[in-house]
């Protein structure tokens, strides 16, 4: 059976009932398998799919854990993935997101949590996070995804600008954790959330963003640890989904990011292509010739 | 970068908070390549079979030294087979003497490693026991 | 007879022609048996040392006399020529009555003071009849529910003899109020009292664990009982702040003195700024020492903490009386070097630990059993464990002088790198905030965590032995008859029903007032909580209610997630 078949069958035992052990495992076929080699139907009903980024020590996976507390109160069916980098020498990972949001996770049966190591390049993590994400809205089992990665490097950049909606969480001031945010992360933000808020330098830290964005991009305050302007994010983000329900404006953000998707998926099988063919000896023209010509061969068979 | 790796769901369960095993074998597991979730402390059965069925977890270690393994244990087996986990490889560490150990395994557990383990037999035992998802 | 006269000085440049002539010699010979020979915090430990590495250790300001300022040679003058060390057995396990038990079996073989462990839930403020934590009653220590337990635990024991350590620190406060009660009520006054709290909540979220609430308002608590031991309990030691269990939990024999002095610090600088001043707490507090593997290191480090404590206590708080300056000190030989392969070795392992102990100059001291890897003490290792202090002091003459090892150029030199070396880390820690900060942003975890990794590298590496796990292995894990500890599996059922019992027969009105009282004052964090925790023990509410109104208020840490 292909993967894509595999996966397919193990959603639809989901869909029967049989709980979260075929629909972990259905996850845990996406993950082990390149991304190429699944093609998962468009969603008929769309589900929210918010990123949640920025860079380490900000409080994200605390804010995530209070987030999902302010939606599941409100009734919503909730779905989290949390990418943690694997080392890139052992191939390994600590992932760690899921013990920092267990308390408020505590007693909740209806909260799926997935920890994902962010193997291979990023185009694939990318490509292979999307696609879960995808499942999970084909499964009917959720009312919103939330995505939550670490950093700001070409990966957590990869993953988070697929989702429909990108929340930038940082801390107040203008130190490391805001200069960080720089590389590539402030253009594809939708939200800003300022958390830590109760720390000194919010207004800084609030006309910066004003000056580096403009006023289209709302900065909001949260005390993730105390709960604090949590329920305002989650209302920021449902309102922000209404207004993408509008007008086929989610399709045409959707459109847009499949576009982006399909060039990592692209750039990720090129590449894999290139690990296993480029030799040490080949120059360049060498290493394109060949790269050309067996992608060629593969692609037509 | 490999694209399979095995899945560990490292759990301490109830109030015991003598992490420091935990955390040297989660830390070890990564090293040998494998992916680690660390529940943390003061996790109830619930919690910690609710992280083995979403992360699908190949493995499962949990790490006692307060004398409650056994119904800890127990309670995850049982929960394991309700829910079509039994094929878990279930691995229980920690201060378990011997007769404990025996029963322990009869219910269900996989292997059960005692203090002054190396953590290189945890991960032989892993590499050899669980059949590697595709 | 004549006094012979060397041929040469005996200086830099002689042992320089010593080492690279005769010990190279040596050495070519039979090669040295390690590439490198550390301590256990990893520091370089030389072939010998001479007058040439004290050079720089004053003889009157850093080694001094025991009982004066340093206090680097013991607290006291006669040190155990006159009185021993206490004989401190841990015990608990069960229902009240069961430890009462074990108390007795060990002051009748000679144990001088008491030490109570308890169980989980007691620890972690839950009651016995917790829907969750209910199984682990009993299983570890011993239940307390009520001050009512606390009576049966102490039933026909001597309080104002015999002093008890109370192994205890999320819910030490209450414990504190239960132990001056179960007094009162027996007419005992509450300056008759002595022993200790073990109190230092600083060291859970490092190292143990056992934490309810977050930091600060936890060691606002710590203040408290400290404050109130001062008046209504003046023999009795509130606070002992405790390095054995960062030591067990992998951090190096540095790190424990570092972060053991740095939370002590924490607390009397926290008291100071609610205006009180710390020579009326520091006489009081106690310290609590792992003793480790590495013989020499144990010594010279208890010999360093003395110092540095006399140092910081005098110069960074600015205390005036002596008795603040000077440490007191309770041991423990090292659980986590004990191994289930050839348990028999450990009383070997145990004993060594314990003699380090005294040459470091320890006030009190707990053997470890030789079971005790696995489960509680039985009988037969417990009493092996208290005569193997009773032979170090009747049997070794190690006692029979003060501070035997002092002098010794190694272990002068080692006392001084280490104090130097403990101070850099207190130095580190300041910059972070001090201790809640070096909490809070993770760096003692990660510091414990990093050390603990080490140590298991060396070990899986074998450039560490522990004999019988990676070298001179057998199949032998006898315990050589010893049947291990097994606990009555009703213990829970009963404890359960005891404790409805007290729910049934108390006021449940002055319980109310009580709680609703301590609420209130939980709010203000300079407020003294002890008088209200008082009137809630004397009013028999539970351990669980007592914490569950201080959690409402404070709120629960998370525990750290740190690698």
């Amino acid at each position: 059976m292909s993967t894509q078949a595999e996966v397919e069958a193990l959603l639809a035992q989901h869909g029967n009932g049989a709980g979260w052990v075929p629909l972990a495992r259905a996850i845990t076929k996406i993950e082990n398998n390149p991304p190429w080699d699944i093609a998962l139907p468009v969603p008929t009903r769309p589900v929210h799919t918010i990123g949640i980024t920025g860079p380490p020590g900000v409080g994200k996976s605390t804010l995530t854990g209070r987030l999902i507390e302010a939606y599941a109160t409100a009734g919503a069916r909730v779905a989290v993935l949390a990418i943690d980098p694997s080392s890139p020498i052992t191939g390994g990972a600590v992932l760690g997101d899921r013990l920092r949001m267990e308390t408020y996770l505590m007693g909740r049966n209806d909260v799926f949590v997935r920890s994902l190591a962010s193997r291979g390049s990023h185009g694939a993590i990318a490509s292979s996070t999307r696609n879960v994400a995808r499942l999970l809205e084909l499964s009917d089992s959720f009312d919103v995804i939330l995505i939550e990665t670490v950093g700001a490097g070409q990966t957590e950049v990869a993953i988070a600008e697929l989702a429909d909606t990108i929340a930038l969480v940082t801390v107040p001031g203008l130190g490391d954790a805001v200069q960080a945010i720089k590389a590539g992360l402030m253009e594809i933000a939708d939200l800003i959330v300022v958390n830590m808020a109760d720390r000194p330098g919010v207004p800084e830290t609030l006309r910066h963003f004003r000056l580096t964005l403009g006023r289209e991009v709302p900065v909001l305050q949260t005390v993730a640890t105390e709960g604090t302007g949590v329920e305002k994010l989650r209302d920021e983000l449902d309102k922000r989904w209404a207004a993408l329900g509008q007008n086929g404006a989610l399709q045409s953000v959707r459109t847009r990011k499949r576009a982006r998707e399909a060039a990592l998926t692209a750039e990720a099988w090129t590449r894999a292509l290139a690990d296993e063919l480029v030799d040490e000896h080949d120059d360049l023209h060498t290493a394109v010739k060949r790269i050309l010509e067996e992608a060629a061969r593969r692609w037509s068979a | 970068m490999p694209q399979n790796a095995i899945k560990v769901v490292v759990a301490k369960p109830g109030l015991d908070g003598h992490d420091r095993g935990a955390k040297v074998v989660a830390r070890a597991l990564r090293d040998a390549g494998m992916e680690v979730v660390y529940t943390g402390i003061y996790q109830t059965p619930e919690s910690i079979l609710r992280a083995v069925l979403q992360e699908d977890a190949a493995v499962l270690g949990l790490s006692s030294l307060s004398g409650a393994h056994m119904e800890y244990a127990m309670e995850l087996c049982e929960l394991l087979r309700e829910n079509g986990r039994e094929d878990l490889l279930f691995l229980v560490g920690g201060t378990i003497p011997e007769d404990d150990a025996a029963q322990l395994k009869k219910f269900g557990v996989s292997e059960v490693f005692g203090p002054g383990t190396r953590t290189d037999e945890i991960i032989d035992y892993i590499n050899e026991h669980v059949a590697v998802a595709s | 007879m004549e006094r012979v006269v060397a041929d040469e000085v005996l200086d830099e440049e002689r042992i320089k022609k010593w080492r690279d002539g005769r010990l190279a010699k040596d050495y070519e010979r039979i090669p040295p048996r390690q590439e490198q020979f550390t301590t256990l915090s990893g520091i370089p430990v030389g072939d010998i040392y001479t007058p040439e590495d004290v050079k720089h250790v004053d003889p009157a300001a850093d080694i001094g006399l025991p009982g004066e300022y340093p206090f680097t040679r013991g607290p006291h003058a006669s040190m155990y020529r006159g009185r021993p060390w206490t004989i401190r057995q841990v015990a608990g396990f069960g229902q009240a009555e069961d430890t009462n038990g074990r108390y007795k079996f060990l002051l009748a073989h000679g144990e001088t003071g008491l030490s109570t462990d308890f169980d989980l839930p007691t620890l972690l403020g839950h009651d016995s009849d917790h829907p969750v934590y209910g199984r682990e009653v009993g299983k570890i220590g011993v239940a307390v529910d009520t001050v009512v337990d606390a009576h049966v635990l102490f039933d026909g024991i001597p309080l104002e003899e015999v002093s008890t350590s109370l192994t205890i620190n999320a819910s030490a406060a209450v414990a504190l109020a239960m132990y001056l009660i179960v007094g009162d009520e027996r007419g005992i006054p509450g300056s008759k009292l002595t022993g200790t709290t073990q109190n230092d909540i600083l060291k859970e979220y490092t190292a143990q664990n056992e934490f309810i609430f977050p930091p600060l308002q936890a060691s606002q608590l710590v203040v408290d009982t400290m404050e109130y031991g001062a008046e209504v309990m003046p023999r009795f030691n509130p606070l002992n702040a405790c390095g054995y269990h960062i030591r067990d939990a992998g951090a190096t024999a540095v790190e424990e003195v570092g972060l053991t002095l740095s939370a002590a610090l924490c607390y009397l600088e926290l008291a100071q700024q609610r205006g009180i001043e710390p020579d009326r707490l520091a006489p009081r507090v106690s310290f609590f020492w792992n003793v480790h593997n590495n013989f020499l290191e144990e010594v010279a480090k208890l010999r360093a903490a003395r110092r540095l404590w006399a140092r910081l206590t005098r110069h960074r708080l600015g205390c005036t009386d002596p008795r603040s300056w000077l440490m007191r000190a309770h041991c423990q030989t090292s659980g986590v070097s004990l191994t289930a392969q050839q348990p028999l070795n450990n009383v070997a392992r145990t004993a060594m630990q314990a003699l380090a102990a005294v040459l470091g100059g320890t006030q009190s001291l707990h053997t470890n059993s030789l079971d005790e890897a696995f489960a509680i003490p039985s009988e037969e290792a417990i009493k092996v464990a208290v005569r193997t202090q009773q032979l170090i002091l009747h049997e070794t003459g190690a006692a029979d002088v003060v501070d035997p090892l002092g002098g010794s150029y190694y272990v002068e030199s080692l006392t001084t790198q280490i104090e130097e070396e403990a101070s850099e880390l207190i130095r580190r820690i300041d910059e972070m905030g001090g201790m809640i900060g070096a909490i809070e942003n993770g760096y003692a975890n990660q510091l414990i965590a990093d050390s603990a990794w080490e140590q298991q590298l060396a070990l899986e590496k074998n450039e560490r032995i522990t004999v019988g796990v990676n070298d001179f292995v057998d199949d032998d894990n006898s315990l050589a008859g010893i049947e291990l500890f097994r606990l009555d599996p009703g213990v829970g059922e009963r404890q359960r029903a005891r404790l409805a019992e007290v729910k049934r027969s108390r006021e449940e009105r002055r319980v109310a007032d009580a709680l609703r009282a301590l609420e209130v004052a939980a709010h203000d964090l300079h407020r003294n909580r002890m008088p209200f925790i008082e009137e809630a023990v004397r009013a028999r509410a539970t351990v669980g209610e007592i914490c569950n109104v201080l959690r409402s208020v404070w709120g629960e840490y998370q525990p750290s997630t740190v690698f």
